[in-house]
């Protein structure tokens, strides 16, 4: 029971990130029915940029491949929160951007261009991250307390503070975006065009625009996501590799248009891994090298038995 | 910019009314096919004109080169202004506001969403108008939360031209608003926008292959085949047209 307890905690602990990143998919694909490869990427770029901006580095390796540019890093007397939310600030303003450089010039309609565009940005923002600030994990601080005591014991297992903490961060995420989506015009904007852009552009949307809203959205959150799994996971460029996988599949499983179920979806796939893998692990514990697998396995279950996952809409093609 | 503004005055006087809509020698093409090809029609402010054509006639395309939805060229001039170079979310911010076919209403949103995103270009108060057009159509009213997906298609139809009429547009553009309504159904939405003409005044160009109906709505009728206006008149003229009478009312 105390184990199954604790595999639960760990896989609500996994499940909140995937279901952050998820979100952060999910807000592009209902813009423009596009799959975002580059969004863990952002992340981590983001991310990075939360590091320089909190950590007082004696980060020899930072200061130094910065150093060309004659700027200090790591100086700026930030609290870690007011970094990431800086952080995600500048990215905010990256993804719109991106959207507005690399994605409005495609034809929206054509899908296969612009997904390769970001998966080139995917390899682009990894490559210079990596250039930039190597390959070396870097210890990310938490903004909850974590140290070895800091958790509360239920039934013997041990629900750790930064869990609650991660829920209590993606809650207020999704109050915000609610907030945005439902009670503010360029929300309304967004949905409209996420509806039906052809009829957006008829009541004078500038349905740019408002996709650049939503990649800056996107972006922002990715950020919170990638500041949320850093001190887990340790900074460094690859960090969202794995993680993005394990997202695609909780949005999948969720319904790749549908918020909601991007936050069940990761919820889900968080305690497929942690319960079904552990399990598998016990009894021979190369089964834990799977946990991959099992995430494309609940891909390939969803989109067999239910396309459009357990929140989304089937779509209809419009004639 | 300044030739325009004479051609929309409708110079020559004589209590003429003056040009809502305007438009010349337009083309337009969807990738190597000519759909349209060298239209001139015009809307007088306040009144009601139609276009009455058969599938494929080139109606549709008409109305999207207006609002600069398809590869065009052309003059079109609205209240004055030449928006034949405009994006399409400019012009709709000038006073133009259109119904696509097929309703284009906003399945995913709420039909208080959708009245909403309607009246996206002002930034007034929208109750009023809210109030307005659920009194117009209470079935609309009486639905307000629900998805406009989950609607039939007669109730879809009243959303859109009221999603259309929220944004206070000088001028309505109407794509075949009878298409797939029972014959009912569509009584009362014509006389509905005869209703809205006449008492709001709104200037309409409605496209339509149901004639009878719409020459009961229309102040001037065209005949559109092929891409080329082979008729015009009033609607009196075009229902004792032998050709209109044989094609489209059915005599």
């Amino acid at each position: 029971m105390q184990l199954f307890l604790q595999r639960l905690f760990d896989g609500l602990d996994n499940g909140a990130v995937y279901a952050v990143v998820a979100v952060a998919l999910v807000l592009i694909f209902k813009a423009t029915t596009l799959v975002n490869f580059a969004q863990g990427e952002l992340a981590m770029f983001g991310t990075f940029i939360a590091y320089i901006l909190a950590v007082e580095p004696d980060d020899a390796a930072l200061s130094y491949t910065l150093g060309w540019a004659s700027w200090e890093v790591g100086f700026l007397p930030f609290g870690l929160l007011a970094a990431i939310f800086v952080a995600m600030a500048i990215s905010a303003a990256t993804g719109a951007a991106i959207e507005r450089v690399l994605i409005r010039p495609f034809d929206p309609t054509d899908h296969l261009p612009v997904v390769l565009i970001t998966l080139g940005l995917f390899l682009i923002l990894n490559s210079v991250a990596g250039y930039l600030w190597n390959f070396n994990p870097r210890p990310f601080p938490s903004m909850f307390a974590s140290g070895t005591d800091d958790f509360v014991s239920i039934g013997g297992a041990r629900l750790r503070h930064t869990v609650i903490g991660t829920w209590a961060v993606m809650g207020l995420m999704l109050l915000a975006l609610w907030f945005i989506l439902t009670k503010t015009k360029a929300g309304l904007a967004f949905r409209a065009v996420s509806s039906n852009t052809e009829s957006a552009r008829l009541v004078g949307v500038r349905v740019g625009r408002t996709l650049m809203f939503g990649w800056a959205l996107a972006a922002a959150f990715g950020t919170l996501g990638g500041s949320l799994v850093a001190p887990k996971l340790f900074l460094q460029p690859n960090m969202m590799a794995t993680l993005l996988i394990f997202s695609f599949a909780a949005a999948t499983v969720g319904g790749l248009d549908s918020l909601i179920g991007a936050v069940v979806g990761g919820i889900t796939i968080g305690l497929i891994q942690s319960i079904l893998v552990g399990y598998l692990g016990d009894y021979d514990p190369a089964f834990i090298i799977l946990s991959l697998a099992v995430a494309f396995l609940c891909i390939l279950t969803v989109l067999w038995f239910k396309p459009s996952g357990l929140f989304g809409t089937a779509r209809v093609e419009r004639v | 910019m300044t030739d325009t503004d004479t051609t929309s005055g409708n110079g020559s006087g004589d209590g003429v009314k003056p040009l809502m809509l305007k438009v010349e020698n337009l083309h337009a093409r969807y990738g190597a096919v000519e759909v349209l090809r060298g239209l001139d029609f015009e809307v007088p402010e306040g009144e009601v004109s139609v276009i009455l054509g058969a599938n494929g006639a080139g109606k549709t395309t008409t109305l999207r080169a207006v609002c600069n939805m398809v590869t065009s060229s052309g003059t079109v001039v609205f209240g004055g202004e030449d928006i034949s170079r405009k994006n399409t979310a400019d012009i709709v911010n000038l006073g133009l506001a259109h119904v696509p076919q097929g309703r284009g209403t906003f399945p995913e949103l709420s039909v208080i969403d959708n009245l909403e995103i309607g009246g996206y270009v002002r930034s007034d108060s929208l109750d009023d108008d809210l109030d307005r057009w659920f009194t117009m159509f209470p079935r609309l009213g009486e639905r307000k939360e629900q998805l406009a997906g989950s609607l039939s298609g007669g109730e879809q139809q009243m959303l859109a031209v009221a999603r259309a009429l929220m944004s206070r547009p000088r001028l309505l553009l109407l794509d075949e608003p009878s298409l797939g309504l029972a014959p009912l159904i569509i009584e009362d939405l014509f006389s509905t926008f005869t209703e809205l003409n006449k008492e709001s005044g709104v200037t309409m160009l409605v496209v339509e292959q149901n004639a009878n109906l719409a020459l009961d709505l229309a102040t001037h009728g065209y005949v559109l085949e092929a891409g080329h206006i082979v008729l015009e008149g009033t609607p009196d003229d075009l229902k004792n047209d032998s050709a209109v009478q044989e094609a489209y009312l059915g005599a």
